[in-house]
């Protein structure tokens, strides 16, 4: 492939590109209009409905005898609050408030220091806090008062209850505190608002109070109070939008990111198609992956761009329209075009794919529809309320990186997931880009019609040999996605030792070999079924013996573990207590046979088609982030590196097993028998610098022993 | 195929070329060969076969069988070199809409690794002897179907190919531009070129072509020139009457020279 080539495709593409005025539209007219009307809207909506919510008056039953000054306080006109007494009681309920036979609920704990809420000066005359109406509330002792409230509120007959507990009127007048219960419906906007309404008049009628009683004891003014405190929400309506905004943006930015990348490539493949000038590229002087690269490039800039655009839009509109409300850092903004980025390309390939398909640029819309629509509901499936980012959701493709702005946006964010989302992403992304180019070498679906589908996707069994790269990624990523499935059954069993179990061998070791068997490729070859030479496996026990000590060393160095995570790891490795057996079959054996069967077979040999190089990286680095964690990425990449390389060396499975076996089984043995004098060799659970040079020094002379001279060198 | 039906002069050479689309066969088995200086042209009803038998001259189809040399190189070998010297027009080809004429002489240019010098004095020397300075550096979506064959010409004589293919590049134009496309041509076989050249207008191919090559059901059925063909086919009056015999009679004519190949 020649880079100069390819820069003059995507030179040529993004010059036209710049002079369609329809993708300049939706590449930053549109994006740049979105955001900011977006948010005038849902705040004018808010506003509106803040406005009517205002013109009502709420209506509150109260069951019980206010004092006559609070009562006053209450009824002015300015409060707009209707005041209907004993309104809607049942009346053995009435009986008991009135005999006092129902105790008020106990006050609630302070309210930790943190942001205000709405609601936090609600304290009025000495009030409990307003009581809840859920249902583990039915042990407190106004169980039957919330019931009926409940039943109230919930018919829309009274916007919140007010329940004065008996003796309020006598505590006021004692000079004690009185105790007044308010019971509403936060979900129902009408009844939050009548609560907010309440607590801003009893705190009113507090106010009063004080100040009656500082008069009467002929206290000095702002005795009681101490501190005035006048607080004033600023941005109501606004709050509500950032909520909004936050849920949907993800959505929003990824639709909108591929809405460029989705017009150009099709117009780059069937409208070339449509024009004739596809055969006119194709008679020219150039290799089919010059042209797909050229243009998977001119396509995956514009997306790029869009997202930009979007990101840039998005970011100013919180800072310009909603400020003070969504505090969202620079740096959240760069990480989510990060994230774009991904995703961008792996859109980019595969809407060129389709799109070559079709006979026209109508047809190609038409073809990009369905790929858009699957695109559209994962990204929708976000703003679901309880949807987060986890280890399962970080390897489905769109999902995952909506999942991880909203995160952002909304300020959580786990670094592992950031990690998962990142690496699976580029994974998928890598796939369709081969998928693509496959496409692209059939000269049927580049000039002629709809070519078929199939053909694309077949693939020809191989007699013998390696699979090839492609084939292999594709499975690794079928294995993820089967994974991603599994786990939700296999979650059902509390056994964890079966779980581990049939993970795997159900979900790495029978695939993988499934998978081999598929592609037609050599058992043998792709397994590396050899028989290394006996100092090799010498050098792997070695290297198995000194491995886990030698990174640990270095590793917990650098990236330091947290206990919390280390003891959590610990308890979920011991398998609730099983005996050291069970726990070395589990822990060591299968996960190396399986393990080495999946990331040292079916996918490393299929990557050395790459070169050893790529191999040995991209092997070890998913098999890094198939562990699932941050703190585990470092030590189980490097492990990763020292089993490709065994695998490499002796061309053989077997010292890979057996570095894996042994390091693991050796890692569960400690951490099941906890041998005193290795509790205080690890002092601050650090490898001491003298072991971890030690076993750095049996490592180099097991990788030495597994050295095997290769054809070439064995000449001389 | 018998390797000596390759004349060692051809410039373009399809020996035993055949073409399958799934169960239908496009092209049944052709062979045909184009010397330097020389403009044959290949005739036939729609259907026939001509543009699949191009498309694979120019290394845009790969053929099912047989093979094309360009040059004396196997375009099946080393594309590269073979496609690189080849000129293909075909009458259907549009330009790029948003760009003129003279930025997709430049991008054409540029992928045949034409100097940047070079490829501005060969572009003014295109732009000049096609008379197309005054729609030069225009879109080529405000241009007329005339000036827009004359920038796809330009294109194809651009990188001074050995070989033109050129797939009815007189289609749906009007007399005017017609005529000077094909004096174009005429003006190329002047150069040296070897020229394949499809159409369906009798005149066209009459006045211009050396060689004539009818191509039926996916086969050569005659080949030589004008008189011969005409005599040939039950002493036809004219190219067009010898033509009408043999799509008539839908058979092969046996004679040996052209109808050898695939069954």
């Amino acid at each position: 492939m020649r880079l100069s080539i390819v820069l003059v495709i995507l030179r040529k593409e993004l010059l036209e590109t710049l002079r369609d005025r329809r993708t300049f539209v939706s590449l930053v007219l549109l994006p740049m209009m979105l955001y900011p009307l977006f948010a005038l809207l849902m705040s004018r909506m808010a506003g509106a409905e803040m406005d009517a919510l205002e013109a009502r008056p709420s209506k509150i039953a109260v069951w019980g005898e206010l004092s006559p000054d609070v009562s006053a306080a209450l009824a002015a006109g300015e409060n707009k609050l209707d005041i209907m007494p004993w309104h809607g009681v049942p009346a053995p309920l009435r009986r008991d408030l009135e005999a006092g036979a129902i105790a008020p609920p106990a006050p609630a704990p302070p309210r930790p220091p943190g942001p205000p809420r709405k609601g936090s000066n609600a304290e009025a005359a000495g009030a409990e806090a307003k009581a809840d109406t859920k249902p583990r509330d039915a042990d407190r002792p106004d169980a039957a008062v919330a019931l009926a409230a409940r039943a109230l509120v919930g018919a829309r007959e009274v916007h919140a209850v007010l329940v004065p507990w008996r003796g309020f009127s006598e505590d006021v007048r004692a000079g004690k505190a009185a105790r007044v219960t308010l019971y509403y419906d936060s979900v129902w906007g009408d009844s939050d608002f009548a609560a907010d309404r309440l607590d801003y008049a009893l705190a009113r009628a507090r106010d009063g109070l004080l100040v009656a009683r500082e008069g009467e004891k002929a206290l000095p003014k702002g005795f009681t109070s101490g501190l005035e405190v006048v607080s004033r929400n600023v941005a109501p309506d606004e709050r509500r939008v950032g909520k909004v905004l936050g849920t949907i943006m993800p959505m929003m930015l990824i639709l909108m990111s591929l809405l460029g990348g989705f017009l150009r490539a099709a117009d780059m493949t069937a409208g070339e198609k449509e024009r004739g000038t596809m055969q006119t590229l194709l008679c020219a002087p150039l290799l089919p992956i010059e042209i797909i690269t050229g243009k998977f490039l001119a396509v995956s800039v514009v997306s790029l761009f869009t997202a930009l655009v979007n990101v840039a839009s998005l970011g100013l509109t919180l800072r310009r329209i909603l400020p003070g409300e969504m505090d969202v850092p620079f740096s959240a903004h760069v990480l989510t075009f990060a994230l774009l980025v991904p995703v961008t390309l792996l859109f980019s390939a595969l809407f060129l794919a389709v799109a070559a398909f079709a006979r026209d640029f109508k047809d190609a819309q038409n073809l990009l529809t369905p790929v858009y629509l699957p695109v559209m509901l994962l990204s929708m499936v976000t703003s679901l309320p309880g949807m987060e980012l986890s280890v399962a959701t970080s390897f489905v493709p769109v999902l995952n990186v909506a999942l991880l702005i909203k995160a952002i946006y909304l300020g959580d964010v786990a670094p592992d997931l950031v990690l998962f989302t990142i690496g699976s992403s580029t994974l998928f992304a890598a796939l369709t880009l081969v998928f693509a180019a496959r496409v692209f070498e059939r000269e049927d679906v580049l000039l002629g019609g709809r070519g078929s589908f199939r053909a694309v996707f077949s693939f020809e069994r191989q007699k013998g040999g390696i699979p090839s790269l492609g084939f292999s990624l594709g499975a690794f990523a079928v294995v993820l996605v089967v994974m991603f499935y599994a786990s939700f059954l296999v979650e059902k069993t509390t056994n964890k030792t079966a779980q581990l179990a049939a993970t795997q061998l159900g979900l790495f070791f029978l695939p993988a070999l499934a998978a081999i068997a598929a592609s037609g490729a050599s058992m043998r070859e792709t397994l590396g079924l050899r028989m290394p030479r006996p100092r090799a496996l010498v050098g792997a026990v070695l290297a198995g013996l000194s491995g886990g000590a030698a990174v640990a060393a270095i590793a917990t160095r650098l990236v330091p573990v947290p206990p919390e995570f280390a003891e959590k790891l610990g308890d979920a490795l011991l398998l609730d207590g099983q005996p050291l057996w069970v726990l070395l079959i589990v822990i060591a054996v299968l996960p190396a046979l399986c393990e080495e069967t999946l990331f040292r077979g079916l996918l490393f040999s299929g990557l050395t088609r790459a070169g050893f190089g790529v191999a040995l990286v991209a092997s070890s680095l998913l098999f890094g982030l198939a562990h699932g964690s941050i703190y585990r990425l470092l030590p189980t990449f490097s492990l990763g590196l020292l089993l490709g390389y065994a695998r490499h060396e002796t061309r053989s499975l077997l010292p890979g097993i057996l570095v894996h076996g042994i390091n693991n089984a050796l890692a569960i043995t400690i951490l099941a028998v906890r041998p005193p004098w290795l509790e205080k060799l690890l002092q601050n659970d650090q490898v001491p610098v003298g072991l971890g040079v030690g076993a750095a020094l049996v490592l180099a002379l097991g990788v030495v022993l597994m050295r095997e001279p290769r054809k070439a060198d064995a000449r001389g | 195929m018998p390797p000596e039906a390759t004349a060692p002069d051809a410039a373009l050479a399809a020996e035993g070329l055949v073409k399958h689309y799934g169960p239908t066969i496009a092209v049944a088995g052709l062979d045909l060969q184009v010397r330097p200086g020389e403009v044959v042209g290949l005739l036939g009803p729609n259907g026939a076969g001509k543009t699949t038998a191009l498309r694979m001259l120019a290394g845009i189809l790969r053929p099912t069988q047989g093979r094309v040399r360009i040059g004396g190189i196997d375009m099946a070998e080393r594309p590269l070199e073979a496609k690189a010297l080849i000129g293909f027009l075909s009458g259907d080809t549009q330009l790029y809409q948003r760009l003129s004429p003279r930025e997709t002489l430049q991008y054409f240019g540029r992928l045949h690794g034409l100097p940047e010098a070079a490829l501005t004095t060969r572009i003014d020397e295109l732009v000049r002897d096609l008379e197309m300075a005054s729609f030069a550096d225009r879109p080529s979506a405000t241009l007329s179907a005339g000036q827009k064959q004359r920038a796809n010409i330009a294109r194809a004589f651009l990188h001074a190919p050995s070989v033109l293919i050129l797939d009815e590049p007189t289609n749906a134009l009007d007399v005017l531009s017609g005529r000077f496309i094909v004096e174009s041509i005429r003006k190329e076989r002047a150069k040296g070129r070897a020229i394949l050249f499809s159409t369906h207008i009798m005149s066209e191919a009459e006045y211009l072509c050396d060689r004539i090559a009818l191509i039926h059901e996916g086969r050569i059925v005659d080949e030589g020139e004008v008189p011969d063909l005409c005599a040939r086919a039950g002493d036809a009056k004219n190219l067009t009457d010898a033509f009408l015999y043999h799509v008539e009679r839908g058979a092969p004519r046996v004679d040996g020279a052209s109808s050898g190949g695939a069954a």
